[in-house]
């Protein structure tokens, strides 16, 4: 009995230590100025990057380490960027007040400029919906849809003005956005293109991004609170976490394919993986000075995250 | 128009306050407000912001690089602005506002003179 005792926190140890071995690091320097501020790992292995204060996209080879970058236009300063179905990447430019494509085999560069009537509209972030329809947050209080096929764009005021920040879709295809100036998220209807607001249970938290899990969960990173929170689309239930750390502000979130929740959190300047299933943290401290990571996304095996404070990109490789 | 004109022509306009939906505040509209009451935004309110030493806001929680750059002495006036605008993180390196910056001399002279007429 003695022994079971002494072998059961010997055994979670082990796992323990077994799954944070198999985590390694890999640091990839960009060209100089281009300041990356969102990523999309592409299914061919490479690597897009908004370069936003260079006013470019790049595109990192990581076998290689070769960087390519593309000019998106004078004025540019582009924000996200997400791959398409057609496998093409699509930048939300808040410089140029435009979405813009670039060819993945041609790089050429197709912009999509937001309606003049609509003024500036400080673009953050896209995602496509189940039926590839793109979707986009617009900070100053707007969201909208772009056809990809088409290229015909509809601009909705958001619900409570400015704030829309990180957008996402789940798994069956729903778009929901966080706003963080209106701290809270907001689930689209793609049929009349209405946004739904949701209330997260912690006042003026701050939602900035949103991830969904494979079980359709919506998991939001809290700048002001600190929190990560969990929404349940089916039955409305939410849950929060406190990050560790005296002061933790949430940036992004980014689920990974074993459903492990990943955030960058700039008060610990670490980054903090959350496991659902048994409520623990595990924060893995910059190796650098002020990272300042303000997205995250991976793919099999792989997460990435821009270092917009250093110029570099790192991947976490899981397996 | 260089800074110093904007608060040149933004101090002749005293005493009527712009609206922060106005061009000139666009870039800055998401996050910050020049309206006194409004303090639950992602950035610092900016009424009065010039000449105030920087990451001085009572109850604003500032990135400690901003935290930093007031202790060592950071004053906000119409050149410092315009260079932190200007490239945010070559002022303050590590500074949780987003690094693009204001691109052009007239964005960031028009933005400034909003923020001296608020």
């Amino acid at each position: 009995m003695r022994a079971t005792t002494w072998a059961l926190p010997a055994l979670a140890l082990l796992l323990a230590w077994t799954a944070q071995a198999e985590i390694s690091s890999q640091t990839y320097d960009l060209p100089s100025g281009a300041g990356p501020h969102d990523v999309a790992p592409a299914p061919d292995g490479t690597v897009w990057y908004t370069a936003q204060r260079g006013g470019a996209l790049g595109r990192l080879d990581p076998a290689t380490g070769k960087v390519e970058q593309v000019a998106l236009g004078r004025g540019s300063a582009p924000h996200g960027v997400v791959v398409g179905p057609d496998g093409a990447a699509w930048v939300t430019d808040s410089g140029l007040n435009a979405i813009v494509r670039v060819d993945p085999q041609t790089l050429a560069v197709r912009t999509f400029p937001l309606p003049e009537a609509r003024g500036y509209v400080n673009l953050n972030t896209a995602a496509f919906d189940g039926k590839g329809m793109l979707w986009f947050t617009g900070q100053n209080g707007i969201y909208g849809s772009l056809d990809p096929k088409t290229g015909a764009m509809h601009v909705y005021d958001a619900p409570r003005g400015r704030g829309p920040y990180g957008i996402a879709a789940t798994p069956d295809g729903t778009v929901f956005y966080a706003s963080l100036a209106g701290s809270h998220i907001a689930r689209i209807d793609p049929q009349s293109g209405q946004a739904t607001v949701i209330e997260p249970p912690t006042q003026r938290q701050g939602a900035r991004r949103v991830w969904a899990d494979s079980k359709g969960h919506v998991w939001v990173s809290e700048w002001n609170s600190g929190n990560v929170s969990r929404y349940d689309p089916k039955s409305g239930a939410w849950k929060a976490w406190k990050l560790p750390g005296d002061g933790p502000q949430a940036y992004a979130v980014y689920v990974d394919d074993q459903d492990i929740v990943w955030l960058s959190d700039f008060g610990a300047n670490a980054l903090v993986r959350f496991d659902p299933a048994t409520e623990t943290f595990k924060v893995l401290p910059a190796e650098r000075a002020r990272v300042n990571v303000r997205q995250i996304l991976g793919r099999p095996g792989e997460v990435w995250t821009p270092e917009s404070g250093t110029n570099k990109l790192t991947v976490y490789r899981t397996r | 128009m260089s800074w110093r004109l904007a608060l040149l022509l933004a101090a002749l306009a005293w005493p009527a306050a712009a609206d922060d939906r106005a061009p000139a505040f666009a870039r800055c509209y998401a996050c910050h407000s020049t309206d006194p009451a409004q303090v639950d935004l992602p950035g610092p309110n900016l009424h009065k912001v010039i000449g105030r030493r920087a990451a001085s806001l009572p109850g604003f929680r500032y990135s400690p690089a901003m935290r930093a750059a007031g202790e060592r002495g950071l004053v906000w006036t119409g050149e410092t602005l315009d260079r932190y605008l200007a490239d945010p993180e070559a002022v303050v390196p590590g500074t949780s506002m987003g690094p693009p910056g204001l691109g052009t001399a007239t964005e960031r002279h028009a933005a400034i003179a909003h923020l001296a007429g608020n």
